[in-house]
């Protein structure tokens, strides 16, 4: 680069630069149309290097990571050059702080265009800085050191990414820690420069020295009554400590007695054995249902207490007691009357211990669910407490909306009464940090529109309207803001970034004479997830509300095949998730009758995402995913009861980002990893056959469109006869794809039409048709078609046809 | 018959990412370091006209204001649509940049579907504006 | 002064109260040394079988080890040695085959152990076939390192000694790398 003389001399114009600008000034206004592209020639002197060309195409990210290390490089080497002369001058108006401020410019926009966020944030530090010395805010020495520093912190993340191949944070990290330290503070927000423009432009701002009030952060102020009823909800739930307690006391006392009285019923059993050894010879006659009814009622009590507590009972069965039978009388026997004697006592204290049991258990019951009781109130105190402090770091829309009221006033200066600022839904409460996160990327929308509405519009009578809504359903805000005037779509994008790391979708509306609204959904909380819960192959994976702005199904026949994105009625553009994600994309018989999609929330034409079943609606915690894990368009994870981790995904961001994937050729391998396949090379770019498809259906021609792109033809499309005649004879086409039934000239007509003319021979003519029948056949036949396919026509058939006719062509 | 984007940008990095991006997105692209390799490249003679020109404001010799200007005095340019690329806070460099004939911005740092989608959206064929 | 090593039983009781209290202090200290260093002469490892050979894990790095079923979720553009992602303690963390990271071949399967290995801020589960006996290696005795450059401390006994620090970091670096190259 031979530009690198002198760095701080390149903003000067040389001779030579002089003449170029001349030259330039003397062109004439060409007569002719403008050349296309083909015939793009070299300058005929390369003093300079010549300007790249199309070969970048071919680079993959290692190299552009080995060219931004070979630029960045020399932009640091330059840095310090400019440093050297600043130090030498020990002035402000130094060629070098005019070099440096070019440089770090440069070098923070490189850097965060190729993903090295540490070193484009030194860089921005670095301007920072500059502009802080600009300003007096530091001392020059002070600010000397602090930008060496930051050099050096540049050098050392330059090095881990040529070392390792990622970019190490810690450089950064040590050098905001150091300007914390001196109280440099690379964050302040800057004043409005001074615009040295023409007048007319000068009326509008004011002159460095106001603040934008709105710029510093202001701390909403905390909402007294929300507080109160927090502190007053968890008294409550603290008071259930003791009756919590005392109920699980209550608990342990009823099975300790219940075991107690199990003892002494286990206790009892030997003595019964020897005793009915001996009885058993006199009553063996006992009614054997009153035995077993004892025996049963005493294993059952015994079981039934078991089930309660758990608590598992040595063997009962071994309890076979033969106790006597109370109310029977027995035969009296002299020799028996002791033993009578004792039995009846045994018998006494056999049916204490059992009554003690039943006792015991009824109480152990009682206390259990009186222990229940509380920790269900508990559950539910609790539940009050979550939303009151969830209420807490609400903040009412109208704390932002205050803020663009007054940037918008200040920005309008004099021209105040001109722009009308309207609001609704100011009571709405948005969690806190969700509106700190959307408010400085709404309030540059805001200033923008409001900056370049009223500057275009001057003199104008017209007023400038701009309406904000904020309105919250459930767990769902929405907001809207519409602008009189049109919202350039470059404003927009760093708007869309916010809101999709907030979980959310937006959309624009044009609403062409009136303006444009802009629509804004995102969830109310960053940590609850509330969303629908879908199968995608056998994976669950969670879309939050906010994404969804309808459900669709569609009934089919089990046992049909279905190709992946093969349209679904009223749905042109749909995309299946797991070929989305990159899941393996298995072409199977269909064994479901329903197919379901979700239509987006999203700009233009309708997106739809269809997935193998919705299963639900699901609130569950969700916690950000490790910055190695991240994905483009997946960013935390939710887990849910048996342990599964459910994937949340944005996938307004998803699509967003398929769609500019279009033009490569995508693969998925069986193991779930993208391939790219390289795009046709140019040489191959005169082979791409030109196929017509004529249908006065927009769906048909969508699907069959997009089908044939993606095989490679170059494609176009007709709605009746009279535009395919016409496209007929502007395209030298390959293939026609034919309707019978259209306005302005039907199929037929066309056919006959063709054969009059003879002009294209070497046209293959496929029918593409309702009609069915043998006669119509017959008379495409005669009227010159090459190939005849009836509606609903599978993809591969018309793939199949298109590709036999086309291959007869090259001889 | 695809669009050309004509990019205007100091940095290398820039200029080969933007490229690689625009060529997957199907439009053809050439780029240049500064203003005057471009208006040197504009001079020849049967340089194609592009429809949309993607310019940084921090260049070299030349800032971008003044190559937008240079390139709204000629007719032949009276369609190319110019897009600059400005800070994060910079309200009065795009006021500035829409007073030379710039009709849309890109912040910087930007990602590439952002610029993407920016020029999808004034080059599409059924753009209105 | 007693020796270290344990005594028999019989010992114990023929040695005096005060030589036995001082025995038992001393046992004491050593136990709460061991818990308390970090570098040691003596580290306790886990040997993994694996299809390349033996290799030792420090138990130190282990958080758990888990046994099969393992649920896992996949996840998109992940590194063909990495199964995908799956919960641990409400944590979602990544599931690697750590046989065929090291190697390029493998013998584990789904059915195979999960160790939950951790340094510093990084947690990342490893599937194993299965995990042999806890082994006592003595550091002053491990060789050098050949093979497996920067993933190994060393050798000891024929086995490899796993760097932790250094096999996280470059897992993890991979698995982000793949992401933004595809």
């Amino acid at each position: 680069m031979d530009d690198e003389k002198q760095p701080f001399q390149q903003n000067e114009l040389t001779p030579e630069d002089l003449e170029v600008l001349r030259a330039f000034h003397m062109l004439e206004e060409p007569a002719s149309d403008t050349p296309t592209l083909q015939e793009v020639s070299q300058p005929a002197s390369p003093s300079h290097q010549p300007y790249e060309t199309q070969s970048a195409a071919t680079m993959t990210d290692e190299d552009m990571l080995v060219f931004f290390t070979t630029e960045a490089d020399e932009d640091i080497t330059s840095m310090r050059l400019a440093l050297q002369q600043l130090e030498q001058d020990e002035r402000l108006d130094s060629p070098g702080l005019v070099a440096l401020k070019r440089i770090t410019h440069k070098m923070a926009g490189t850097a965060a265009a190729i993903g090295c966020d540490s070193m484009s944030t030194i860089a921005r530090h670095m301007e920072a800085i500059i502009k802080l010395l600009e300003g007096g805010a530091i001392v020059f020495l002070t600010g000397l050191i602090a930008l060496t520093h930051a050099v050096q912190a540049l050098e050392l993340t330059l090095e881990s990414i040529a070392t390792h191949g990622y970019e190490s944070k810690n450089p950064l990290l040590e050098l905001e820690e150091e300007y914390m330290a001196v109280n440099i503070d690379v964050h302040a927000k800057s004043t409005p420069e001074h615009l040295l423009l023409e007048d007319t432009a000068d009326a509008l701002f004011h002159t460095a020295s106001q603040h934008m009030p709105g710029t510093y952060r202001n701390l909403p102020p905390v909402n007294l009554r929300h507080l109160h009823q927090l502190v007053l909800h968890t008294e409550k739930l603290i008071e259930l400590h003791t009756p919590l307690g005392n109920a699980q006391k209550q608990v342990e006392t009823a099975l300790y007695e219940l075991h107690a009285a199990q003892a002494r019923l286990r206790r009892l059993e030997p003595l019964l054995s020897t005793l009915s050894v001996s009885l058993n010879t006199t009553s063996n006659t006992m009614a054997a249902n009153t035995v077993h009814a004892s025996s049963s009622l005493v294993a059952r009590i015994l079981q039934g207490a078991v089930k309660r507590t758990g608590h598992i009972h040595q063997p009962e069965s071994a309890l076979r007691p033969q106790p006597l039978p109370v109310r029977e009388t027995v035969l009296w026997d002299e020799m028996e009357i002791d033993r009578f004697a004792e039995a009846n006592v045994l018998a006494h204290s056999f049916t204490e211990a059992i009554a003690d049991v039943a006792t015991a258990t009824s109480q152990l019951h009682l206390a259990f669910e009186q222990l229940n009781a509380i920790i269900t109130r508990q559950v539910d105190q609790a539940n009050i407490v979550r939303s009151n402090a969830h209420l807490l770091s609400s903040t009412p829309f109208s704390v932002l909306l205050t803020r663009l009221q007054q940037s918008i006033e200040l920005i309008a200066g004099k021209q105040k009464g001109r722009v009308q600022f309207e609001v609704s839904g100011e009571t709405t409460e948005i969690d806190q940090d969700i509106l700190e996160t959307l408010t400085p990327p709404l309030l540059e929308l805001v200033q923008s529109s409001t900056a370049e509405g009223l500057f275009f519009t001057q003199g104008d009578e017209q007023r400038l309207r701009i309406w904000l809504n904020a309105h919250a359903i459930s767990n769902e805000v929405s907001i809207e803001i519409g602008s009189s005037l049109p919202i350039s779509p470059g404003a927009i994008a760093g708007l869309r970034e916010t809101v999709y790391e907030l979980y959310g979708s937006i959309s624009l509306q044009d609403q062409y004479l009136e303006g444009m609204v802009l629509h804004l959904h995102f969830p109310r909380s960053q940590r609850i997830i509330q969303g629908l819960l879908v199968q995608v192959r056998d994976q669950g994976i969670v879309v939050p509300f906010s994404q969804v702005k309808r459900i669709y199904y569609q009934k089919q026949k089990p046992g049909q095949a279905y190709p992946q994105d093969e349209p679904f009625a009223d749905l042109p553009g749909i995309y299946h998730l797991s070929s989305l994600l990159g899941f393996s994309s298995v072409n199977k018989l269909a064994a479901k009758t329903l197919r379901t999609a979700l239509l987006l929330q999203v700009d233009g034409p309708q997106v739809a995402i269809e997935v193998d079943e919705v299963k639900g609606e699901v609130e569950l915690v969700m916690k950000p995913l490790a910055t190695h894990l991240r994905r483009p368009g997946i960013a935390a994870t939710a887990i849910d009861g048996s342990g599964n981790v459910l994937l949340v995904v944005n996938l307004p961001e998803i699509v967003q980002l398929k769609q500019a994937q279009r033009h490569d050729g995508e693969i998925v391998t069986g193991t779930g990893m993208l391939h790219h396949e390289i795009a046709l090379p140019e040489h191959t770019a005169k082979l791409r056959q030109k196929i017509l498809i004529a249908d006065d259906s927009v769906y048909i021609r969508r699907s069959v469109s997009h089908t044939l792109s993606r095989e490679g033809y170059d494609v176009l499309e007709a709605e009746d006869g009279i535009q395919t005649l016409e496209q007929l004879s502007k395209e030298a086409l390959d293939l026609l794809l034919l309707d019978i039934e259209m306005p302005n000239l039907n199929g037929y007509d066309v056919l006959k039409i063709i054969r009059a003319q003879q002009r294209f021979p070497g046209l293959k003519i496929v029918l593409l048709t309702s009609r069915s029948s043998e006669k119509h056949k017959q008379r495409a036949r005669e009227l010159g078609a090459h190939a005849y396919l009836t509606k609903p026509c599978p993809q591969d058939l018309l793939l199949e046809t298109i590709r036999s006719l086309l291959v007869k062509d090259e001889v | 018959m695809s669009k050309l984007v004509m990019i205007i940008d100091d940095s290398l990095t820039v200029r080969k990412i933007m490229e690689t991006s625009l060529k997957r997105e199907g439009f053809a692209s050439v780029s240049y370091p500064d203003g005057i390799e471009a208006l040197r490249a504009l001079n020849e003679h049967r340089h194609p006209v592009p429809d949309l020109v993607i310019l940084d404001i921090g260049l070299p010799k030349m800032d971008g204001y003044e190559v937008a200007r240079h390139l709204k005095t000629k007719q032949q340019f009276g369609n190319t649509t110019i897009v600059m690329l400005s800070k994060r806070d910079g309200v009065i460099d795009r006021l500035k940049g829409r007073l030379v004939g710039a009709k849309d911005y890109i912040t910087k740092p930007f990602r590439t579907q952002d610029v993407m989608s920016v020029v999808h959206a004034h080059l599409s064929s059924h753009s209105i504006s | 002064m007693l020796p270290l090593q344990s005594l028999p039983a019989y010992s114990l009781e023929q040695i005096s109260d005060e030589e036995f209290w001082d025995y038992a202090r001393e046992r004491a200290n050593v136990v709460s040394r061991d818990s308390s260093r970090a570098e040691d002469d003596q580290d306790q490892y886990l040997e993994l079988k694996l299809s390349s050979g033996s290799c030792l894990f420090p138990l130190n790095a282990i958080l758990e080890v888990v046994p099969p079923p393992h649920r896992l979720a996949r996840l998109p553009v992940i590194p063909t040695w990495m199964h995908g992602v799956a919960a641990w303690r409400g944590e979602t963390i990544a599931v690697i085959d750590l046989d065929l990271y090291l190697s390029d071949t493998s013998i584990s399967s789904l059915d195979g152990i999960l160790l939950v290995a951790n340094h510093a801020e990084l947690t990342v589960g490893l599937l194993v076939p299965g995990i042999g006996p806890i082994i006592t290696v003595q550091l002053e005795q491990m060789l050098p390192s050949t093979t497996q450059a920067g993933m190994a401390k060393g050798i000891y006994a024929g086995a490899s000694v796993l760097d932790i620090p250094a096999l996280l970091a470059g897992i993890v670096q991979q698995i982000e790398r793949a992401a933004l190259y595809g």
